[in-house]
């Protein structure tokens, strides 16, 4: 590889030492780092590219390119980029109940964040992020309700019924806002887990 | 394709038998310009590629350094002091350990090496003084590199915690890891008294750099082929409704116009940015980029702003020494 002057390294260290040309060393060394690059940025362009794909219809081929790559993934270096780019056409709270054996129901509370009162917007400001990644992972949200449960004092063989549902307000389209008086639609309840 | 190579070789070896040492005595000439031209088009390549990743580094380390370890210490301090940390990483979590053994990636796996409850709690304070060290700049590289491996791992323990500064701070914190080191505002170099390195290369900041750039371009690309609607710019209305919003009650942020410029010069910055940040609108679109990200963090809830922060201690990445001197 040509190296210009520019980018030449100064004379002390390892490599002066070294039996093999100066200069070999030099290219190696170069080439190792390029090739760190592209086992690096390579599987995250391949990734992002097949997640476009499969969002313009290439559902098979952006598939095969989304297939996973162990050991950047749990180096979260293979990031699929896609800030902002679904916005919810909804405002929602999610909410946690059981129903026990006797019949009655009980609200789930987390006493963390409420236990923070004023301070939750700081103290817990990653809890919209949160709430939208469990919103998207049922598995996740059932681990979050048992953890509830044991954090509410609750026998876990007590319960007959575990519910995960939301409250959300639509946001009404421009027109429809107009006529309505209002951005908001009403509050409905959905049930996203009953099981 | 190759039956057609065939026959012009043929039609050339016919025509050069018959015209005999005036067509050999053309032709050479040719040939050996085309080996001469190729070795040399190569060559400039390399030399491109020489140049771009290993030119002379005049990338502000000590401003991406102090950001990316106040980005990490920060919201870590501030999920100890909630009780946030246990809740999403403890023994008895959200995800409790149990469980966790069959559903992480392994840099999570260094909370579960121990039973006792408390271990999270020396992973917590590990966390905090690699990151202390690495603002202060001790021991730099050795900061920056547990900085990262802490950081991944905490992140990995309970992916319900990832999110978009989790990717930017990964790869910035790798970046720095790699980065020369002492820097000039370190605790090693004035204090230590390491010298400064002679000459650094800029491919530790180029992997930040190429990282921020794709990020943007994917994006521009996911919101082009999503739901953006372009044309009318609607979206930035259900944008400043939501509650992520924290100004839905200023109804002329909704004026018709104003949806059409956020929308489209958003997206027009952003997809650009991959392209104009390595011709000479460098400084004034990375500029640009941190007015955006520094708005985005005043206009929507705190759950943006630290990743407003990272983005902008990324974009610092394509900043060199001497570009606010130059500009003011």
């Amino acid at each position: 590889m040509n190296i210009p002057s520019s980018s030449r390294i100064g004379s002390t260290g390892p490599l002066e030492h070294s039996p093999f040309p100066r200069a070999w060393l030099q290219g190696l060394r170069k080439l190792a780092i390029i090739s760190l690059f592209a086992l690096t940025v390579g599987p995250l362009i391949t990734l992002n590219l097949g997640v476009n794909l499969e969002k313009a219809g290439h559902t098979l081929l952006g598939a095969r390119m989304r297939k996973a790559v162990p050991f950047l993934d749990a180096l979260l270096l293979r990031q699929q980029w896609t800030l902002f780019t679904d916005i919810s056409a909804f405002n929602y709270t999610t909410h946690f109940e059981v129903v026990m054996k006797d019949g009655s129901t009980v609200q789930l509370h987390d006493s963390a964040p409420q236990n923070a009162t004023g301070w939750t917007g700081l103290l817990f400001y990653s809890e919209p992020k949160i709430r939208n990644n469990l919103y998207g992972y049922p598995t996740g949200h059932s681990r979050y309700l048992e953890y509830l449960i044991r954090l509410n004092g609750i026998q876990p063989a007590e319960v007959s019924k575990r519910i995960i549902y939301i409250r959300y307000r639509n946001l009404l389209p421009r027109p429809d806002a107009t006529t309505a008086g209002t951005h908001y639609g009403p509050e409905i309840r959905y049930d996203l887990q009953s099981y | 394709m190759a039956r057609r190579f065939a026959t012009i070789s043929r039609v050339t070896d016919t025509v050069a038998k018959e015209a005999g040492k005036t067509v050999v005595a053309v032709a050479r000439p040719q040939r050996l310009g085309l080996r001469k031209a190729l070795p040399r088009a190569l060559r400039a390549a390399l030399a491109r590629i020489d140049a771009f990743f290993f030119a002379s580094d005049a990338t502000p380390w000590e401003f991406i350094r102090i950001g990316a370890a106040l980005l990490v210490l920060g919201p870590l301090l501030l999920s100890g002091l909630s009780g946030n940390y246990e809740r999403l990483y403890g023994h008895w979590g959200s995800l409790p350990r149990t469980e966790a053994l069959d559903a992480i990636y392994w840099p999570g796996f260094v909370f579960l090496l121990n039973s006792d409850p408390s271990w999270i709690w020396r992973i917590y304070w590990a966390t905090c003084a690699a990151a202390l060290c690495l603002a202060a700049g001790l021991w730099t590289r050795i900061a920056a590199a547990a900085t990262w491996f802490l950081y991944v791992a905490t992140i990995q323990r309970n992916l319900v915690s990832f999110n978009g500064e989790t990717g930017i701070l990964a790869f910035t914190l790798l970046g720095l890891a790699l980065a020369p080191a002492p820097q000039r505002s370190s605790i090693d170099h004035l204090i230590l008294r390491r010298p400064l390195p002679m000459r650094a290369e800029i491919w530790p900041a180029r992997f930040i750099q190429l990282n921020i750039c794709l990020m943007y371009f994917f994006t521009t690309m996911a919101k082009l082929l999503g739901s953006w609607d372009i044309g009318r710019g609607e979206i930035w209305y259900q944008i400043t409704l939501s509650d992520w919003f924290r100004f839905p009650e200023w109804e002329w942020l909704r004026a018709p116009w104003l949806c059409w410029l956020c929308v489209h010069g958003s997206l027009a910055l952003e997809g650009s940015f991959a392209f104009l940040v390595w011709t000479p609108l460098r400084f004034a679109i990375v500029i640009a980029m941190i007015c955006l990200h520094a708005a985005i963090a005043v206009l929507f809830c705190n759950a943006l702003v630290v990743f407003n922060l990272a983005a902008i201690v990324g974009l610092l990445a394509f900043l060199k020494r001497g570009d606010l001197s130059r500009a003011s």
